[in-house]
């Protein structure tokens, strides 16, 4: 390989690198199906969780009111739950009317998925902490007692960093 | 003048990494219990899985400035024989295409327009047949810019539940120049040859499929298509040319979780070309039954997509030639680049 290729070869990995690099980003903004916008700033001051779920997938639609229990019984917690991989909204629509789901839903996709770091599986949550900072990420369901367990601080192996 | 057709094998192979925009679900790739989840957008290969609209901007560069003979590079000696013997020896063609395009894909489909703009630069010592002097004698060049052959490029996935596989039909059509005239030295103003132009002047139609899947955490994809002229224009001064059929499989893998940043790929782009024929289209001084144009190409292609975030992704690709079998003497490169962004919507 001559001087010349290697230039451009090295041009592109520069690039590419950059461009990593600028893409790592902490803050998120999640629009629900109703217009409303949810930040990551906007919500100190409670414990946020961020679902990661797909209406065909069972474990997701499983642990779905084990959420909407939680999101009922503690007003310091905000659950946002966010459909990926879905074919249509009326899809996403449908479950959650059939589920009851008291807290936000967003029509996500994977670059949704990727302003979180992207994910192996679903369903995957996301815990933050009342000061923003995020506890750690889940793969698999959840119970209600476990999310409880992790605000209370009982647990520290549930999410991971 | 003749010069060779080898331009066009090696601009349609560059094509092959932005050549379709294919759809898939990704409830098939996902595994039992949700247990994995694979990204299945091969977006910035033109396989767009994300429904709705997406628009797309790349830049390839192409440098063949290598000659080849056979499956090997031509010897200096060799070079010269033929040379002796009347066979143009061209110095180089360089190709840079800006290619802009709007996809859309649906439940069972999608449909791509491919733009690009391009500048193709040629440099050539010329035909010594009947000169007294050294190469380089009657060297020429030419150099043109503008919009190539536009391309329209359907998919159709309904054909499985899965929709993890489908058919490709399309079309290029022939809105690119194919009268740029030499621009300078001894043939100046004398008509470039059409394996050359920036158009080949026919309307191709391109025929394939594809399939996708997952194995653990990795996800691959192949894609094969034929392309055939099925109409060709006169080139200038009434000279025919038609450009030879071509078969290119492509075949990627990548390790993806869903929604990663970044992403890194690799893909496999073979292409047979046949031989372009018409009467503007040279053959070989030393076997005349060796038309000048035509080959099969492989390319090992590294590349890398990151997600930027508000739907936009940029990746970049090197094609490095693994192996190249060319008739006659052509022009081939060392290697290519492609970079591109895009934006779904």
């Amino acid at each position: 390989m001559n001087i010349k290729n290697r230039f451009w070869i090295s041009l592109l990995a520069t690039f590419l690198l950059s461009l990593s690099l600028s893409a790592a980003a902490s803050e998120w903004s999640l629009k629900d199906n109703t217009g409303v916008r949810h930040t990551l700033s906007g919500e100190r001051g409670h414990w946020v969780l961020v679902n990661f779920w797909a209406p065909w997938c069972p474990s997701c639609l499983q642990e779905i009111p084990e959420f909407v229990s939680l999101q009922n019984q503690h007003k310091n917690l905000q659950i946002i739950g966010v459909a990926v991989m879905y074919k249509t909204r009326t899809e996403v629509t449908d479950s959650i009317q059939k589920q009851a789901v008291s807290y936000p839903i967003v029509l996500g996709n994977e670059d949704t998925a990727s302003d979180f770091g992207g994910m192996a599986g679903l369903p995957t949550s996301f815990l933050y902490s009342p000061a923003g900072q995020l506890v750690g990420k889940h793969e698999g369901p959840l119970t209600r007692e476990e999310v409880e367990q992790a605000i209370d601080g009982k647990t520290t192996t549930l999410f991971v960093r | 003048m003749h010069h060779s057709k080898s331009i066009r094998t090696h601009a349609l192979l560059t094509a092959t990494l932005v050549i379709a925009t294919l759809g898939t679900t990704n409830e098939a790739l996902a595994c039992a219990a949700c247990g994995c989840t694979l990204s299945t957008d091969w977006g910035s290969q033109g396989i767009s899985t994300a429904p709705g609209f997406s628009a797309d901007l790349s830049y390839s560069y192409l440098n063949q400035n290598q000659q080849r003979y056979g499956n090997g590079k031509a010897s200096a000696a060799l070079i010269n024989t033929l040379n002796a013997a009347g066979q143009e020896i061209e110095a180089y063609t360089r190709t840079q295409t800006l290619t802009a395009s709007l996809n859309y894909t649906g439940d069972t489909g999608g449909v791509s327009i491919q733009l690009p703009f391009m500048n193709r630069a040629h440099g050539t010592y010329g035909n010594l047949a009947g000169v007294t002097g050294p190469v380089g004698t009657s060297y020429t060049t030419s150099s043109d810019s503008g919009i190539g052959d536009v391309r329209i490029i359907g998919n159709y996935t309904g054909f499985s539940a899965d929709k993890t596989s489908g058919l490709i039909a399309g079309v290029k059509l022939p809105t690119g120049n194919t009268g740029a005239l030499f621009t300078s030295g001894t043939n100046a103003g004398s008509a470039l040859d059409s394996g050359l132009q920036i158009g080949t002047g026919s309307t191709d139609i391109i025929l394939g499929g594809f399939t996708s899947g997952a194995i653990s955490s990795y996800g691959w994809f192949a894609q094969g298509t034929v392309q055939h002229a099925v109409t060709t224009d006169a080139a200038l001064g009434g000279m025919t040319y038609r450009p030879g059929d071509a078969y290119t499989l492509n075949a990627g893998i990548r390790h993806a979780e869903f929604g990663a940043k970044f992403t890194p790929m690799l893909q496999l782009n073979i292409i047979k070309r046949e031989a372009d024929t018409g009467t503007s289209v040279p053959m070989d001084a030393l076997n005349p039954a060796i038309p000048v144009s035509g080959g099969t190409l492989a390319y090992l292609a590294p590349g890398v997509s990151v997600r930027m975030g508000g739907g936009i992704s940029m990746y970049g690709f090197v094609q490095l030639p693994i192996y190249q079998k060319v008739n006659s003497l052509q022009l081939a490169p060392q290697y290519t680049l492609t970079m591109g962004m895009r934006q779904s919507f």
